[in-house]
């Protein structure tokens, strides 16, 4: 079963499209990486989804449903991100109790446990918390409402390495005891690559690339050498990302040589080699195929 | 172990490596039960649908066998099949890349079949 | 309202509790409020002294107005107030509709003016007592000045009548200023361009006098309720389309 299906999905803010046209849907029970360069969209969408935003055009089903102002749907989904804001009266064990009474799967043991395990104090008031703390807190509550859709929209900011650690470790020892959809946002991959299932590339507001984060891998291949070497066989395939070192040039492009090629290739004295994920993601949502290296080369 | 998850291979794939190694030490016996993808998610904080292909890796390479409702059991001749599958295919890759980087070296055949047989024989004597 | 659903009830319940514990500083500010006005109303009576003789005479004027007043300032503050972003976000934090964010805020706006018309004529009660106690009285001559149960229940509903209107209006306006940043500056300044055309144009406010003038309990009643109304549905109507959490 489909949790979100969307489909031409657009958002627009004055002439700027936030969300261009997208399509996709998101199963049950996966835990999906949203990946994407500041502005691309991750934001926006994910609060459409939620039912803060309207769409501009387009359309998009969460359970099934037109989820904005839709309460069917608000009962079904948490959005977790550093802007969570809580009445400044409440001390934060008192907003967890708040949150149970929201929430019909509320785990309180994870919910006392996690705040004991972090050090954070019941008594104190969530506006005096730090960024990090904060963020610390507000994954609890993501946590512990086991929300059959759980969206944390940059869950991380402010956290220190070994709290993110933690978190991760307790979304997925929770995922595994219960398991639900779960939308991770983050303009790394690096980081949270091994929690995925799915992951869903934006850039500029369109869909970049879906898919399992296993393919991701053999998405792309990295070949270097003499550039007259490899020309035959980048003819006809995408080139993501290029870089001139001394004589050689480094090329990734999208894998899509068969094995006899790829044998060919390896003949002619062209290095083949792997690329990174965290890269392959860089280079699918970079402005341009150089990097940072075209800018300089246009003001030479 | 730790996953490396910079490295090229895919975690699955990773996986799939470390229980041959498992199997391999000993640390699973013939028949007895692998882990399940749950504990492996645990064990590594990977997804489980990542552990469960990693299982299903070694399903498909006869080195696991699937018991209805109770999980992944490991062929008896698990060790045996694992050993075979690495010479030809591990050993090979790596000679081939020897043979590459000896090309690439002006490292003749004679030469390089001096060196192998040089470092048989230190190890040889080291073992004594 | 068969365009509320039934979850929305639900929802909207939980988080009028939740408002109960979490806007407590609302039963706070009131308290303080009335025990400021309190304070005026008994330092700041009207004293006149005669004296003749031996004889001198002094006229001391109590009045319980300021009480009252405060309190309805009091309550058109609150009910703006919980229609700003900050508010409304809190809601958006738990599972939250926009209708049923509203309902929890109308229901706690209910609550507060009835609280609020207890504790003022309560408080207009003891202001009569340290008078009582304070003065050196000779006699005292005063309308209402021992309240009889009866009329102290019409007092508190009255009271809790004007309350409900003030909030109403309060929380009206406040859900159109929300809807752009101009109005911040355009809707007070066209209100008080209206009240001061109908002071000097008739001499007294038109559409306040359409209920304060209202003889009868069960009319004021009546058009009370139904401004209130029309006021909610407004605020409703106008928020129902807000983007939240941004």
């Amino acid at each position: 079963m489909n949790v979100i299906e969307c489909s031409g999905l657009t958002k627009v803010y004055g002439s700027r499209k936030a969300v261009n046209d997208l399509s996709f849907t998101i199963a049950e029970n996966k835990i999906t990486g949203l990946i994407g360069r500041n502005g691309a969209g991750k934001t926006t969408l994910l609060k459409i989804i939620a039912g803060y935003y309207r769409k501009s055009a387009g359309k998009i089903t969460v359970f099934s449903k037109n989820p904005f102002n839709n309460i069917q749907v608000a009962e079904k989904l948490i959005f977790v991100d550093d802007r969570m804001s809580f009445p400044p009266a409440l001390a934060l064990s008192e907003i967890l109790s708040s949150a149970a009474a929201f929430y019909p799967h509320w785990n309180k043991r994870i919910a006392d446990g996690l705040l004991n395990y972090f050090q954070l104090e019941p008594k104190e008031k969530h506006q005096y918390l730090s960024k990090g703390m904060a963020s610390t807190f507000n994954m609890i509550i993501g946590l512990a409402s086991r929300c059959p859709l759980t969206i944390y929209d940059e869950p991380t900011t402010g956290m220190d390495a070994a709290v993110r650690k933690d978190f991760y470790r307790a979304l997925l020892k929770d995922y595994i005891e219960q398991p639900r959809t779960i939308i991770l946002s983050s303009h790394l991959l690096n980081e949270i690559e091994d929690l995925l299932e799915d992951v869903l590339l934006l850039r500029g507001g369109s869909k970049e690339l879906q898919l399992p984060i296993a393919e991701l891998k053999h998405y792309a291949v990295g070949l270097s050498g003499r550039e007259e070497a490899f020309a035959e066989f980048i003819n006809d395939v995408d080139i993501l990302h290029q870089k001139q070192m001394g004589n050689v040039k480094y090329i990734v492009v999208r894998n899509n040589f068969s094995e006899s090629l790829q044998k060919r290739i390896g003949m002619s004295g062209v290095e083949m080699t792997p690329v990174a994920t965290d890269d392959v993601c860089v280079y699918l949502t970079a402005g341009n195929k150089g990097g940072i290296d075209d800018v300089f080369h246009r003001s030479e | 172990m730790k996953l490396n998850p910079d490295g090229m291979k895919p975690i699955y794939v990773q996986i799939a490596e470390w229980l041959e190694a498992e199997i391999l030490a000993g640390n699973i016996q013939s028949d007895e039960k692998m882990y399940s993808q749950y504990q492996l998610a645990e064990m590594f904080t990977i997804n489980p649908a990542t552990a469960g292909k990693g299982l299903n890796l070694l399903a498909d390479e006869d080195i696991l066998y699937k018991k209805r409702g109770l999980g992944m059991f490991v062929v008896s001749d698990a060790k045996e099949r694992i050993l075979e599958k690495r010479k030809s295919q591990v050993l090979k890759t790596m000679v081939m890349e020897l043979v590459a980087e000896a090309e690439r070296l002006d490292v003749s055949e004679g030469e390089l079949l001096e060196m192998i047989k040089t470092i048989q024989k230190q190890k040889r004597e080291e073992s004594q | 309202m068969s365009f509320i659903e039934v979850n929305e009830w639900k929802a909207a319940k939980k988080q009028f509790f939740y408002k109960l514990t979490a806007y407590k500083g609302f039963f706070i500010s009131l308290f303080i409020a009335q025990f400021v006005a309190l304070v005026f109303s008994y330092g700041g009576g009207m004293h006149t002294s005669i004296s003749v003789d031996l004889v001198s005479l002094t006229v001391s004027f109590y009045s319980g107005d300021m009480l009252f007043g405060f309190t309805l300032i009091w309550a058109f503050i609150v009910a703006a107030k919980l229609t700003s972003e900050n508010y409304r976000n809190n809601d958006f934090s738990f599972v939250s509709t926009r209708i049923s964010s509203n309902l929890s805020n109308i229901a706690l706006i209910a609550t507060l003016s009835f609280v609020g018309s207890v504790t003022s004529l309560m408080a207009g009660v003891l202001l009569r007592v340290i008078v009582y106690f304070t003065t050196d009285i000779g006699m005292i001559y005063g309308k209402n000045y021992l309240l009889s149960p009866p009329e102290l229940l019409t007092g508190i509903y009255a009271a809790f009548l004007y309350l409900a209107l003030v909030c109403a209006a309060g929380y009206l306006i406040g859900a159109v200023v929300q809807m752009h940043k101009v109005l911040i500056v355009l809707v007070p300044a066209v209100l008080f361009g209206l009240v001061s055309y109908e002071l000097t144009k008739f001499g007294t406010i038109r559409w306040v006098e359409y209920f304060t003038s209202e003889g009868s309990l069960l009319m004021f009643t009546l058009k009370v309720i139904s401004a209130v109304l029309i006021f909610f549905a407004g605020a409703l109507v106008l928020s129902n389309r807000l983007e939240v959490r941004r």
